[in-house]
């Protein structure tokens, strides 16, 4: 129904991106929540001021009418200011409604499209569409970098920019798009795994301390943890047990192990100076791994007890306090293993679990997936067009003629197919086949003695092409195999049937 | 047809105050700016009131009672005004902002109930190795170069080939591709068509485009002399020659209005079509020529991703309800239906026996019959050439001396 190519239904496309429409509401919803709390603010302060002018007023005196009077002006001065903060929530009202519309119309545009049965709209819906994924994949994984070049493009942000939100504004997409949340995101995310800073993140904790409270959240522990050990590592053992005592210890009911760990380690960190060597863990991008840690991280061998020992005990800061007692016995077998928990509070690496912990929650709060949609699309996109045939390139035999080489090889028997690309081919190679259930040939089928099955209307075309371009001469009713490249006369040609 | 759109459309006009553009809140600001007004202008005739008082005591005690009664009853009046002032506006801001939190709890209850189905981090089963990361930003890099080198802030090879490497990070080997077909575009959209028009071969179809185009954007400068001029003499002779039909609908009109001094009804939105079409002749021209893919792999693949997601949802909630875990064979367990032009780039031939794709392991026979099978079940059907065996399809006898292995080559 409404479908030109097999497309999905638009109503299928608007549950699909739910969140376009989620995201802007939830910020509406937050501004409608400041403008109330403004007015709840303003009206108990003008009731009040209004109680004290009342009282002056019943007065009634000459005196007290001209205090009343400068009451009055500083009351109005008052609602000024109310209305120009008023105007400035308004604004940004308005600017979120304008993102709700540009939303609503571009599905209209994709409903339309589908109701007018015009295809060339429809692909150039979805080139939007695809533009729109690449985008928010680059908003959220490429660097932010600092403003320098590029004068002419026009950034609110002007302290930063990023090639994604480029891309979305070059291609005037970028109504389309939260850039602004994604951004925010990245920015506190990169500060964490590039910069080692927390600030960005403590702040941000601050300030959606309740979300993450209901949500039991452990990103405040886990981030003050970072905060006292990262002050350990510097030596400043004042600072850290300042930090342990003010942030860390109100934790003490739900993560008194890891309380005791992270004293502990005061005493130790001069015994582990030598924190696990920085490895390629840092460069694989978390978001692909994210969900599947324990298989592919490179260099991750859970050889030993100790290997799993060091695993799970780093792991186990983060999944709770579940498993305390069988850590607690290995760390009864294994006495030396002690250290291996102290070193693991001081991988570096928990810079990129942080970060990772931090984005789930940040999206979750968000409700947009913090897997990349754009890596979704792709994984499923290969897999829905990988064939057997995919990934071996066919062997040509060449001839002595160059330029007819050039021209079937280039041309006429060139792969167009996108998973084997140069690009794809790699990454489709793990990943599963598409499933059939019946054969997609073409018309005509027709065999050439040496095996070959081609279109019959095709070959003679392509036969046809080289006599028109001087590349072969060929007689009436000859052809050639442009594999091959022998001659057969269509006498040869035997009618297939795959059934 | 969709049912959601418009019922989301409707939730959403009511974030509107009724018939107009502005916001709900947008009351709670008139309301304010009212009052101000209203205080400023009691706070006026309270002024007035100290000011008269003031000069009527000491000149004139017992002579004007009236006077100041009536001064009095208007003081009670301003006084009566300022509260009902301060009543009406605490009551009328406190109203509409719990109506515009109302209409958002609506609002948010159609998101959740109606518009959230399924999870998308659940669809991303099979995941990407940490190392494609670098193969998706080359597929980007390719993207970009194709459909963003048009409009890029930047003039000239190496300008934009500079460009595109430190904004995108693009490397020169996939952008100077482009670099040609993104500066023609640029120049086009700016209303020169000139370095196009050195492109395009003598006699084509964009050649001839390119000529119309120029006419109207001629026209449109309103200079008729050159624009008739341009008409009459820069006809390539060739446009004649192929292409009498399209002078005749395309051309012939415009010079006659030009002749009659007409006006030419939306001229401008019909220049901007014009130039559209002349940029996507020219892309298609330029891909092909240069053996360049016209839409990219990573379009491709997106494009294949999201008609496949609707067979996925449906797989999956399939699944939901029968317990069963997803396949770990090495093919997707549902069959998606592609359009012809996404299924075109292989042959995929099917066993008619085992029902199962031919791979080069298990690659396909010819039957004397003309059928075809895979070896596999031809082995099985012949007890591994061992004896002679009837085609599953019809009754022809053959043997495995008899068959033959064949290709199947799309072109
Ligand atoms: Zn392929």
């Amino acid at each position: 129904m409404g479908s030109l190519f097999n497309e999905p239904s638009t109503d299928f496309h608007l549950k699909l991106n739910e969140q376009l429409f989620q995201i802007p509401h939830e910020l509406l919803r937050k501004n409608v929540k400041l403008v109330q709390r403004l007015i709840d603010k303003e009206s108990q302060g003008l009731n009040a001021d209004f109680q004290e002018l009342n009282a002056l007023l019943a007065e009634n005196t000459l005196d007290q009418d001209k205090v009343a009077l400068a009451k009055l002006g500083e009351l109005i001065a008052r609602v000024d200011t109310f209305e120009k903060k008023l105007n400035s929530r308004l604004k940004e009202d308005m600017q979120l409604l304008n993102r709700i519309k540009q939303r609503v119309a571009f599905f209209q545009e994709l409903e339309d499209a589908k109701n007018l049965k015009d295809q060339s709209r429809l692909a150039s819906w979805y080139q939007k569409y695809a533009n729109l994924l690449i985008g928010d994949y680059l908003i959220r994984n490429s660097r932010i970098k600092a403003r320098e070049l590029n004068e002419d493009v026009q950034l609110e942000d002007d302290k930063s920019w990023n090639p994604g939100v480029i891309f979305l504004k070059q291609q005037h997409l970028d109504d389309l798009l939260d850039h602004d949340i994604l951004l925010a995101a990245n920015r506190i995310s990169k500060s964490l795994t590039e910069e080692h800073d927390l600030n960005p993140l403590i702040k941000w904790i601050g300030e959606n301390r309740s979300f993450l409270k209901k949500r039991c959240s452990i990103l405040e522990f886990e981030s003050r943890l970072q905060e006292y050990v990262e002050l350990l590592k510097t030596g400043d053992f004042r600072g850290a047990i300042d930090c342990f005592q003010q942030f860390l210890l109100q934790f003490m009911e739900t993560n008194f192990e890891d309380l005791k760990l992270a004293s502990g380690l005061l005493v130790f960190i001069k015994s582990c100076e030598q924190p696990s060597k920085p490895t390629t863990e840092e460069i694989i991008d978390p978001q692909i791994i994210a969900g599947d840690e324990f298989s592919k991280e490179s260099n991750l061998v859970l050889k030993t007890k100790a290997d799993v020992h060091q695993h799970f005990f780093h792991r186990r800061v983060f999944k709770g306090a579940t498993n305390v007692t069988d850590t607690f016995k290995f760390s009864h077998l294994t006495r030396n293993m002690n250290f291996a928990r102290y070193t693991d509070l001081l991988n570096i690496k928990r810079w990129s679990d942080l970060s990772q912990l931090f984005l789930k929650e940040y999206y979750s709060m968000y409700g947009i997936s913090h897997l990349d949609p754009l890596l979704m699309y792709l994984s499923l996109g290969i897999s829905t067009l990988k064939t057997k045939e995919c990934l071996h390139g066919t062997e040509f035999l060449s001839s002595n003629n160059k330029e007819l080489d050039h021209y079937i090889h280039s041309g006429v028997l060139r792969n167009t197919c996108p998973v084997c690309s140069d690009e794809f081919a790699p990454i489709a190679k793990e990943l599963p086949y598409a499933h059939h259930t019946q054969s997609k040939l073409f018309e005509n089928p027709v065999m050439l003695p040496n095996g070959n099955i081609y279109d019959m209307k095709k070959l003679k075309m392509l036969s046809a092409a080289l006599v028109r371009e001087n590349l072969f001469s060929l007689k009436d009713h000859e052809v050639m195999d442009p594999i091959d490249k022998r001659i057969f006369s269509e006498s040869e040609f035997v009618t297939m049937y795959p059934t | 047809m969709s049912i959601l759109l418009p019922v989301l459309k409707l939730e959403l006009d009511k974030l509107y105050e009724d018939g107009s553009q502005e916001p709900l809140i947008h009351k709670c600001k008139e309301d304010t700016h009212e009052f101000k007004t209203q205080l400023k202008k009691l706070k006026a005739h309270l002024n007035k009131h100290i000011h008269e008082v003031e000069a009527s005591t000491g000149i004139n005690n017992n002579s004007n009672v009236e006077e100041s009664k009536k001064r009095l009853r208007r003081r009670e009046l301003v006084v009566e005004k300022l509260n009902k002032a301060h009543r009406q506006w605490d009551h009328s801001v406190k109203r509409n902002c719990k109506h515009t939190a109302q209409q958002h709890t609506r609002i948010n209850k159609f998101l959740n109930h109606k518009m959230h189905e399924f999870d998308l981090d659940l669809v991303y089963v099979n995941k990407l190795p940490p190392e494609s990361r670098a193969n998706i930003d080359r597929a980007i890099s390719f993207h970009i170069s194709r459909y963003n080198v048009g409009n890029l802030p930047a003039n000239g090879r190496q300008e934009i080939i500079q460009y595109l490497n430190q904004v995108y990070g693009i490397t020169e080997d996939i952008s100077e591709k482009f670099v040609q077909m993104g500066q023609i575009v640029q120049d086009m959209k700016q209303g020169d068509t000139s370095s196009c028009v050195k492109w395009s071969r003598d006699g084509s179809l964009l050649q001839f485009e390119l000529y119309a185009l120029n006419a109207m954007q001629l026209f449109q400068h309103g200079d008729v002399l050159q624009t008739y001029e341009y008409l009459t003499e820069n006809v390539p002779a060739s446009a004649f020659k192929y292409r009498q039909l399209q002078v005749i609908t395309q051309v012939s009109p415009l010079l006659t209005q030009l002749l009659l001094g007409q006006k030419i009804d939306d001229l401008e939105e019909k220049i901007q079509l014009q130039l559209n079409k002349c940029i996507s002749l020219f892309t298609k021209e330029y891909c092909s020529q240069n053996k360049l893919p016209y839409d990219s792999a990573l379009f491709l693949i997106i494009l294949s991703g999201v008609i496949s997601f609707q067979f996925f949802i449906k797989y999956q909630s399939i699944r939901a309800s029968a317990h069963v875990d997803w396949t770990t064979e090495d093919e997707l367990p549902f069959d998606v239906t592609l359009p012809e032009f996404l299924t075109h780039f292989h042959p995929i031939f099917i066993c008619p026996v085992l029902k199962e794709e031919t791979t080069l392991e298990n690659p396909p026979y010819s039957l004397p019959c003309h059928h075809i099978l895979s070896k596999k079940s031809l082995d099985r059907l012949s007890k591994n050439g061992t004896c002679t065996f009837k085609c599953p399809y019809c009754p022809v006898n053959a043997s495995k001396a008899k068959t033959g292995r064949v290709n199947f080559v799309m072109l």
